[in-house]
């Protein structure tokens, strides 16, 4: 105890108190219901690419009804054969994360050899293999196993677990590429028995979804100790704290990890890595332990990952709640295994990427993947909502906390950062740019949407279907929802969603309630449109014109002092009065009916206000004032104040004066891109 | 032009130059491809930008220009690409016949000339690269094989390596630095063969096509040093260009003015390219009289004007 005191009093920091100890163990009560517990034992064989294991399970039935029958996931039977819904999605989506390559030995598989009860009743012949979502005979990634007597209300049971797996070639965040393995949803793991009211159910109902290619995942909180035994050569790193190291005569080695309060245990087994070590320390935070697995190769990753690391726990903890963990391991993986199992998050344990020549001080790629990463702990880590059915509780709104981190330490997107080294002296003023996070995102917002955002992940029309809503989408209703209570409510709004729900499973529902108690207003009927609808939003001003009147009228027939129509010239003389008549369009291109204002401001500097109705999709509103200064030079839809879920910004405001310079930028930018490429062509002519 | 001199890359880039004329209406034709390319898209783009306050100030590369293109493009009007580069081909094999003129003969340049020079040699010229075209492959062999056997023994080329490699390693290593020098050798070798067959074209007068696509991959097979030089000069070029196309980058944006200004120093950019290409055709006919003095077959000299011989009108 005394150590940290010192450290902290050299440093200048005081920490906050510790919520777990050294080895991983909370201190006091603990945080979470703690409802599936697991003790695994493995051990690894690189050479076979085999995995034999273990695990005592114990669970605590939460319902108030007996339960016989346990479901489980048995994830790696995904990359069994080309029949299973996983590779079927990943076919239909075209995704380069599936099983499409696999050549012969790549397929890999779970089978499990015994499952008791402590007094040895063998429960293995009641496996089942279950197909909830699509009845796919030929997928074996979820299966029941039914017990003699059930498990009474509040009761717990314990199941020993005996397994065997072959590695499946490193595809979708988890496998084996040469020496490097990611073991991400590698041992036979418990579904989650859903108790009402959790997340609207009725009654108590197992949530336990097979492996698809565009889901993420669901898990109950528990204590995980786990023993890897691996190849004396490797380095490991796993979720949690390291509490033993254990060399075997045999020439392996046997590393011990513990986490309480942690809802899944990853791990990854790399020889060749380099382990790099450093510590976050922050006044009033809780300390933290950093570990970072690199290729020596791009050892040059490490200090920006360990930088983008502390600025996330910095800033969670500051704005949503303390990281409470002692340890935080980031993977970076070796080259060539960046697009499998980059950017993967487990709780205590993230996989990064690793860039041979970063750019320095703060290269964009790793930073933005590595704050996202962290981020996950809080939004998936922390907030155990089911990924399976509302992603978007987790990558929503970790693309919105990422934005946060971001512009919190002032770094936006350069795409000079992207050209490849030996390049980027030459390449990089012609992508300089300074684009923010945010501004990227908001680019996938559409007037129509293919999907409504809550949904499950195998129903969406495809794998950029999934990403636009999940992510950039959901994170543009967010700040929505902060337009509407205004950033320091929706702050309180953040924080309070993260406290109240922390270690437990919040649903859409309840982060709406949430939101709308904080708020100050009822914001669950707009939430729901926004995150179950699939309308857009593209208002824009379609016109803006003027033209000069005269006060006394135009051409025509008026009628004359006894009433009789009599022709009469237009009195329009530059000296006479004069009033300016100006026409404004309005459009609502996308479906969302939201309030529409437009300011109008004049030549003499005046502004008026005027709202397009709600039920109509356009409106054109006639002004006439005196001329000169009664032009209206400008037309807003919106002012000040642009909608995040706007699908073209640009057009939301229309002046009388012309704007050449865009429109020059932009017109002379495509003809020298086009003179270019005929230059190129003409090369071969 | 002494016959006896060897071939020189600063002595041709030198003819590129100056040929500022035969540059100038290469330009023109690149001007007319491009904004073919660009005129269907103009209308939106000044629907889109050409009363947009919100756009104005705006960086190039912003989400509110060319980042947010994609909504401007979504109902149509989108550049146009394949009609446009099918004009190129066409306005290119006519012009190519100007140039060689130009390179090889030198002199006064006089428009009429050079479309009378385009025009006569347009159809030999056609079909002396539809022949030479046939080469291609065969040059393209060698480094595709030489990638495919590096390939196997673990050794990058920039057209082995991953997708990843590209964002995350170095693409560009010692190997398929080397590997990119051998593609740039067979490109040169086949574009120089072109060149060439073009001047024999033109000087010896010659109508078998594909006797002369024959010979000028002969004369090249005999002068490996020729096409070193040759690929050094394309070397030259892509550099010149790029560090252009950067300086071009590097200028202020945010209006009007410096919009124009950024298209007018694009202008250099192209105008680099296009004497580079003149450069290119001089270093050739410099090759063919070096290497193949003039024949004296009738009618050769009928079409070699003579004021213009290249005895008489050294060009530098």
């Amino acid at each position: 105890m005394l150590l940290p005191l010192l450290v902290s009093a050299l440093v200048g920091t005081t920490p906050a108190p510790a919520r777990f100890d050294q080895t991983g163990r909370s201190i006091g009560p603990a945080l979470s219901e703690r409802t599936a517990s697991y003790v695994l034992e493995a051990r690894y064989d690189p050479a076979n690419r085999q995995v034999k294991g273990t695990a005592r399970l114990t669970w605590t039935n939460r319902s108030d009804a007996p339960q016989a029958t346990l479901w489980f996931h048995a994830y790696w039977n995904a990359f069994k054969n080309a029949d299973s819904t996983f590779s079927r999605e990943a076919s239909r989506f075209g995704s380069r994360s599936g099983t499409g390559g696999y050549r012969r030995d790549d397929w890999g598989w779970t089978e499990i050899r015994a499952a008791r009860l402590p007094d040895g009743t063998d429960v293995r012949p009641t496996l089942r293999w279950e197909r909830p979502d699509d009845g796919n005979a030929a997928d074996q990634t979820v299966f029941t196993l039914t017990l003699p007597t059930p498990v009474p209300p509040q009761g717990t049971v314990t199941l020993e677990l005996a397994w065997e797996a072959r590695v499946p070639k490193l595809a979708a965040r988890t496998g084996v590429a040469g020496k490097y393995t990611l073991f991400g949803q590698w041992f036979p793991k418990l579904g989650v028995l859903e108790v009402p009211p959790q997340r609207g159910v009725r009654t108590p109902t197992w949530n336990c979804h097979q492996f698809h290619a565009s889901s993420e995942f669901y898990a109950d909180f528990g204590s995980y100790d786990a023993l890897l035994t691996v190849p004396r050569a490797m380095v490991v790193a796993a979720t949690g704290v390291r509490t033993g190291r254990t060399e075997n005569p045999d020439g392996t080695v046997t590393h011990r990890f513990h986490q309480d309060d942690v809802i899944d245990f990853a791990w990854a087994a790399w020889d060749g890595a380099l382990e790099v070590h450093d510590v976050f320390r922050s006044d009033g935070l809780p300390e933290v332990a950093l570990t970072v697995l690199v290729p020596a190769s791009a050892q040059q990753t490490a200090p920006q990952a360990f930088a983008a690391a502390k600025a996330t726990l910095e800033h969670g903890g500051r704005h949503w709640l303390p990281y409470p963990y002692p340890h935080l391991t980031l993977v970076a993986p070796p080259l060539g295994s960046n697009d499998e199992s980059g950017g993967m998050e487990y709780p205590t344990f993230v996989t990064v990427y690793s860039r041979t020549d970063p750019v320095g001080p703060r290269d964009i790629l790793l930073w933005e993947v590595t704050v996202h990463e962290v981020g996950h702990n809080w939004w998936q880590g922390m907030l155990a909502s089911n990924e399976f059915e509302e992603a978007w509780l987790d990558e929503g709104i970790d693309t919105w906390a990422t934005a946060e981190v971001l512009e919190g330490v002032g770094l936006d997107w350069n795409l000079a950062q992207l050209a490849p080294p030996g390049t980027r002296w030459l390449l990089a003023p012609v992508l300089r740019s300074a684009v923010a996070d945010r501004d990227i995102r908001a680019r996938a917002s559409v007037p129509r949407y293919q999907s409504s955002i809550v949904r499950p992940g195998w129903r969406f029309k495809g794998g950029s279907d999934v990403g636009r809503s999940t992510y950039s989408r959901a994170a543009a209703v967010l700040r929505t929802l902060e337009q509407e209570v205004g950033p320091e409510r929706f702050s309180r709004i953040m924080r309070t969603y993260a406290e109240r729900w922390a270690f437990r499973h919040p649903g859409t529902d309840d982060f709406l309630q949430v939101a709308s108690e904080i708020g100050g207003k009822d914001l669950r009927p707009l939430g729901s449109a926004l995150l179950r609808g699939t309308a857009g939003l593209d208002d824009a001003v379609a016109e803006l014109s003027c033209k000069r009147r005269p006060v006394a009228g135009g051409p025509g027939l008026y009628d004359a002092d006894g009433g009789t129509p009599t022709f009469r010239r237009s009195r329009g003389g530059n000296a006479d009065p004069a009033l300016a008549r100006c026409e404004v369009l309005v459009e609502r291109r996308g479906d969302l009916p939201f309030p529409l204002p437009v300011e109008l401001t004049f030549q003499d500097g005046n502004r008026t206000t005027l709202q397009v109705p709600s039920d109509e999709i356009w409106s054109r509103f006639d002004v006439e004032r005196p001329y000169p200064g009664g032009e209206v030079v400008r037309a807003e839809v919106h002012p000040g104040a642009p909608p995040p879920l706007d699908a073209n910004p640009v057009n939301d405001a229309r002046s009388l004066a012309a704007t050449p310079g865009p429109a020059l930028s932009v017109a002379g930018w495509l003809l020298y891109s086009g003179q270019l490429l005929a230059a190129a062509v003409g090369s071969l002519l | 032009m002494s016959g006896t001199r060897r071939p020189g890359v600063l002595e041709a880039i030198g003819v590129g130059f100056r040929e500022w004329r035969t540059v100038a209406l290469l330009l023109w034709a690149n001007w007319l491809v491009a904004g073919l390319m660009v005129a269907p898209s103009i209308p939106r783009v000044a629907a889109a930008f050409g009363h947009a306050p919100r756009a104005a100030g705006k960086p190039l590369l912003s989400t509110l220009l060319l980042l947010g293109l994609g909504a401007v493009f979504e109902g149509g009007g989108a550049p146009s690409v394949a009609a446009p580069l099918l004009l190129l081909v066409v306005l290119q094999t006519f012009l190519v016949g100007g140039v060689v003129w130009r390179a090889c003969a030198g002199g006064p340049f006089r428009v009429g000339a050079f479309l009378g020079q385009s025009g006569r040699l347009v159809a030999r010229n056609a079909r002396l690269y539809l022949w030479l075209l046939l080469l291609l492959p065969v040059a393209a062999l060698v480094p595709a094989a030489l990638a495919l056997g590096m390939r196997a023994l673990g050794l990058p080329t920039v057209f082995t390596v991953s997708g990843e490699t590209w964002l995350f390693g170095r693409p560009f290593t010692a190997w398929s630095v080397l590997h990119l020098g051998v593609v740039a050798l067979a490109f040169a070798l086949w574009r120089l063969s072109l060149d060439v067959g073009r001047v024999l074209l033109f000087r010896d007068d010659l109508r078998a096509t594909r006797r002369a696509a024959w010979r000028a991959v002969r004369l090249v097979l005999r002068a490996p040093l020729s096409v070193v030089l040759y690929a050094v000069l394309g070397g030259i070029a892509t550099l010149a260009v790029l560090l252009a196309a950067r300086g071009r980058a590097s200028l202020p944006e945010g209006n009007a003015g410096l919009a124009l200004l950024a298209l007018g120093v694009g202008q250099l950019v192209l105008w680099i390219r296009l004497a580079f290409q003149v450069a290119g055709t001089r270093f050739a006919a410099a090759l063919v009289e070096r290497t193949e003095p003039p024949s004296e077959a009738p009618g050769a000299h009928d079409v070699w004007p003579a004021e213009r011989a290249p005895a008489d009108a050294p060009p530098g």
